[in-house]
């Protein structure tokens, strides 16, 4: 585990620190990788100056180095490896481990109706198992495989090939690392999302009796579906995997004290999961509507922009489609593109640079990068396009629409909420949708202003960032009256 | 759209769900909302409708593609030997030039400093490769060969200073470093016909001075195609390493690159140790004892390739085994198998040099013993190797740790003694000890699944 002291737990030197203390689990995102939850988490911070923030990352191999510049009040970032080398923790085998185990894989090999529960009970036995032994080569033992092979077997009729067992047996050591670290001692363990995330929450709870918030900016397990998709992987080590995944999330989902879920989308498939009503209060992202202020004119050419990272999450290549079209009817039209690229999505980047050029866009189309101040980008267009195939609750369009830029959004996840009337939603992939409405923006100026005002308005009753810090401060109150310790 | 035809659309995206809440997932990233589940198609919502889909899409059988076979031809390997011994060509006449004891402190020093060196370099850059840095790879071999070379050259300039030697021997030791580094990185991107044939020069020159009987007038040449190859080796290395552009990768930091090399570079550290412990008193040594290494060096390849071969055949266990205690008693097998191979080979050369040896009666008692011994040195490698390979790398350098010292003091406590050579034996007993107890040691590993991912 590594762990960066950021800064004194107490800013006076002989006084107790009082401070609620909160820890922030957002798997690996904040404080190492730019996007929209790690946003979040440093407006959630930053908001609270009252509160000491500890971040639990989830981190490839703990040797990730932060990139959010760190507010006064997050005094630690505890990095959690799954992928380094396993700390030995004593050198003990856990007793019993073979029974746990194998309840461990029968709660969720197959799923049933019963699943969350069994899987939920069998986490908490392997918990209490590692507190006092190694439980990490146990979980990739001969002994373990074979367990899976067996599992496997009388659940779906045929054994699982033994080159698959040891894949899912390796997999499944590295996703449960979370909960064999020492658990964070907090007055509240705030998860941005569920997933492994859950674990290191999960392990608080039943160490320190820790109240557990659990907020979702997308839907971890439809994420993880939509991403499996396209894997290479045999299609029975999925199967497995995924319906880990699946019982994780409700496991998550019945042990939270609090759910708030970023859309009425999210709290769908939170609901269907098992999630409790009773305890879920939907949270909408917000923004400081001064940081975005509404833009005084327009450019001079026809400008369609997007804002965001150049990801196949955004799905670049239907809005490059789509402004093809436009083109065709609005032929001085240009599209820019603001957004940073990764070294992970610079094939993606090469395709759509590809795209462009195919089309016969270069110089129309252009891909302007990051840039210093992300209002500029917003003003600088007409129109904002944001052709994501599946989104949360986006910063980007909130802050899109704070600007007075009317939106033409695909459907996914939280954007319909988001957007309300105050533009166009088209459905995810059409590009001739996306142009259709963007065609439509960009030659109706009344339209336009009309849908950009009503954004503006949108905004400022829903989405601001006052609005969302006092919701959050009111759960933090409530979740601490009922904590056990911390 | 029926729900027939919706199928229709969902199929080719998702031919085989793990779920209806996959089935789900999918349909919402196609545009399919609760509102048009329930207009178009009459259902409650999004996940209603995705069991209906579900229950329509027939499974796809899961059949395994077969892996492909290994594109590494076996000779690429089994050369490794051969390439090794190339440089000793030129070593006679660098003996001309430099004497017995310079060249055998400059030999010494530069191998052992090559190997150490060589094999931390190679597992940072296997490392890298493996993070998906492969361009960075290349580039950091270039560079930690460069760090080689000054090592060397500091190393060489102390041993002019307390030994002296002249300049030649500096550049003895710095060409010695210059094959090794060039080798080294030609090797990792399994370049071995390139370094073939840059080291042509020296082994032809080689081969004529021995035909000549080591004529004096053909030190000079000899020593020139040996700078020659030497020089082509490292173009060559430099041009293989040549790459521009990012990796996708994420780079480990230096520290951590640093620090997981060092178990391998203090493995190497020992072998070396152990093996050059015992060698280097014999290189100016009878003919039967300087030369009882060579099995050794020339089957170093056969046994790196039977240790890749191994490795692959036990990917081909794990699809055939039905359970891993089956997988565990064939692996064993396995092991036992390839081991008897490695002697077998290591053996049959060492069969060649011993008669070779007797039919030009330099061979002796301790000769044989010292050329056996590095038969089953050889054999002990190739479990150390694998040893590595299935996460022992610990292990495997506290077995080394532990023959080293008592291999040190009994062939002091020999030494003394009134048998000339006693110390030979000493170091067979001490290599079949290591052989054991890297095998006892492998009991831990060899038949662990997890290892064969």
């Amino acid at each position: 585990m590594t762990t960066y002291q950021l800064r004194p737990r107490t800013t006076t030197r002989h006084l107790p620190d009082t401070r609620t203390r909160i820890a922030l689990v957002a798997e690996g995102t904040y404080p190492f990788h730019p996007g929209g939850v790690s946003l979040w988490c440093d407006q959630l911070v930053r908001g609270m100056p009252e509160h000491a923030f500890t971040v639990v990352a989830l981190t490839v191999d703990g040797t990730e180095r932060p990139t959010w510049s760190a507010p006064a009040n997050l005094v630690e970032v505890v990095s959690l490896p799954l992928w380094g080398r396993r700390r030995r923790r004593g050198r003990r085998k856990p007793k019993g481990f073979a029974e746990i185990h194998d309840a461990f894989l029968r709660s969720f090999i197959p799923h049933a109706d019963t699943t969350a529960k069994a899987f939920l009970a069998a986490l908490r036995a392997m918990f209490d198992a590692a507190r006092s032994a190694d439980v990490g080569p146990a979980l990739v033992s001969n002994e373990a495989v074979s367990r899976i092979v067996d599992v496997t077997a009388e659940a779906y009729g045929e054994p699982l090939p033994l080159q698959d067992a040891v894949v899912v047996a390796d997999l499944l050591e590295h996703m449960l690392r979370p909960l064999f670290h020492p658990p964070i001692r907090v007055d509240v363990c705030h998860l941005a999302m569920n997933g492994l995330s859950a674990l290191v929450g999960l392990a608080a709870k039943w160490a320190h009796g820790t109240p557990m918030l659990m907020s979702e900016h997308g839907v971890y397990l439809r994420e993880r579906y939509l991403a499996a998709v396209k894997e290479e992987m045999p299609q029975r080590v999925k199967k497995i995997l995924l319906g880990f995944h699946r019982a994780l999330a409700g496991a998550a989902y019945l042990s939270c004290d609090m759910l708030a879920p970023h859309s009425g989308y999210n709290r769908r498939w939170q609901l269907r999961n098992g999630a409790d009503e009773a305890r879920m209060r939907t949270m909408y992202n917000g923004i400081d509507p001064e940081d975005f202020p509404q833009a005084a004119g327009e450019p001079d050419v026809p400008t369609i922009v997007f804002v965001g990272r150049i990801d196949p999450l955004k799905d670049l290549h239907t809005l490059i489609r789509a402004f093809r079209l436009v083109r065709a009817e609005v032929p001085d039209a240009r599209l820019r593109m603001f957004g940073p690229v990764t070294v992970a999505n610079e094939s993606y980047h090469a395709g759509c640079v590809r795209l462009v050029e195919e089309l016969g866009l270069t110089g129309s189309a252009v891909f302007e990068g990051r840039v210093p101040n992300q209002v500029d980008a917003y003003h600088a267009g007409h129109v904002v396009a944001l052709t994501s195939i599946s989104e949360g609750f986006p910063f980007s369009l909130v802050e899109a629409m704070s600007t007075g830029r009317p939106p033409v959004c695909t459907n996914v996840g939280g954007v319909p909420e988001a957007v309300g009337d105050a533009g166009f939603v088209v459905p995810p992939r059409d590009h001739e949708a996306v142009a259709r409405a963007c065609v439509r923006l960009l030659a109706d100026s009344g339209l336009r202003r009309r849908l950009g005002d009503l954004a503006r308005q949108r905004v400022l009753e829903h989405f601001t960032l006052q609005r969302w810090n006092d919701s959050y401060q009111a759960r933090y109150a409530e979740l601490v009256l009922t904590g056990g310790s911390g | 759209m029926t729900l027939d035809d919706l199928v229709g659309n969902i199929r080719p995206l998702l031919p085989d769900p793990v779920d209806e809440l996959q089935v789900a997932a999918v349909l919402e990233s196609q545009g399919v909302t609760d509102e048009g589940a329930s207009e178009q198609y009459g259902m409650a919502d999004v996940f209603e409708l995705a069991q209906h889909v579900y229950a329509r899409l027939t499974p796809v059988p899961d059949t395994a593609p077969e892996p492909p076979a290994p594109t590494r031809p076996w000779w690429a390997d089994v050369m490794h030997g051969l390439l090794y011994l190339m440089p000793s060509a030129v070593y006679p006449a660098v003996y001309a030039v430099l004497g017995g004891p310079d060249m055998l402190r400059g030999l010494v020093f530069a191998t052992t400093a090559g190997w150490v060196w060589g094999a931390g370099s190679s597992w940072v850059a296997h490392r890298l490769t493996g993070a998906g840095a492969g361009k960075l790879a290349a580039r950091t071999l270039v560079l930690l060969g460069g760090g080689g070379f000054a090592l060397a050259l500091a190393g060489a300039l102390l041993i002019l200073r307390w030994y002296g030697g002249g300049v030649e021997l500096v550049l003895f030791v710095l060409a010695q470093t210059g094959f090794q580094v060039a080798s080294g990185i030609l090797l990792f991107h399994r370049r071995e016909l390139r370094l073939l044939v840059a080291m042509l020069p020296a082994a032809l020159a080689g081969l004529m001075h021995l035909i000549s009987g080591y004529a004096d007038e053909l030190v000079p040449p000899v020593l020139l195609a040996g700078v020659v190859s030497v020089s082509l080796a490292l173009t060559a290395a430099y041009r293989t390493s040549r790459v521009s552009g990012r990796d996708p990768g994420k780079v480990p930091p230096a520290r951590v690159l640093a620090l997981g090399a060092l178990p391998t570079t203090v493995y190497a550290a020992l072998c070396a140790a152990f093996l050059l412990h015992t060698d280097v008193r014999y290189v100016m040594g009878p003919v039967d004892l300087a030369v009882g290494v060579t099995p050794l060096v020339v089957g170093m390849g056969a046994v790196e390739w039977r240790v890749h071969r191994l490795f692959d055949q036990a990917g081909g266990l794990l699809r055939r085994c039905a359970s891993p205690a089956l997988f565990d008693r064939a692996m064993w097998r396995l092991l036992l198998r390839e081991l008897a191979t490695c002697l077998l080979v290591l053996g049959g050369l060492a069969l060649v040099l011993l008669a070779a040896l007797r039919s030009g009666g330099a061979l002796t008692v301790h000769g044989a013993l010292l050329i056996d011994a590095h038969v089953v040195l050889g054999g002990a490698f190739f479990l150390g190797f694998v040893l590595i390979r299935t996460g022992g790398t610990g292990w495997a350098t506290a077995c080394l740790a532990l023959v080293l010292p008592v291999d040190v003091v009994l062939v002091e406590v020999t030494a003394g003694g009134p048998a000339r050579y006693g110390d030979v034996p000493v170091f067979l007993g001490c290599c079949a000890a290591l052989a054991i107890l890297l095998l006892a040691a492998l009991r831990r590993s060899v038949g662990q699944v997890r290892h064969y991912r």
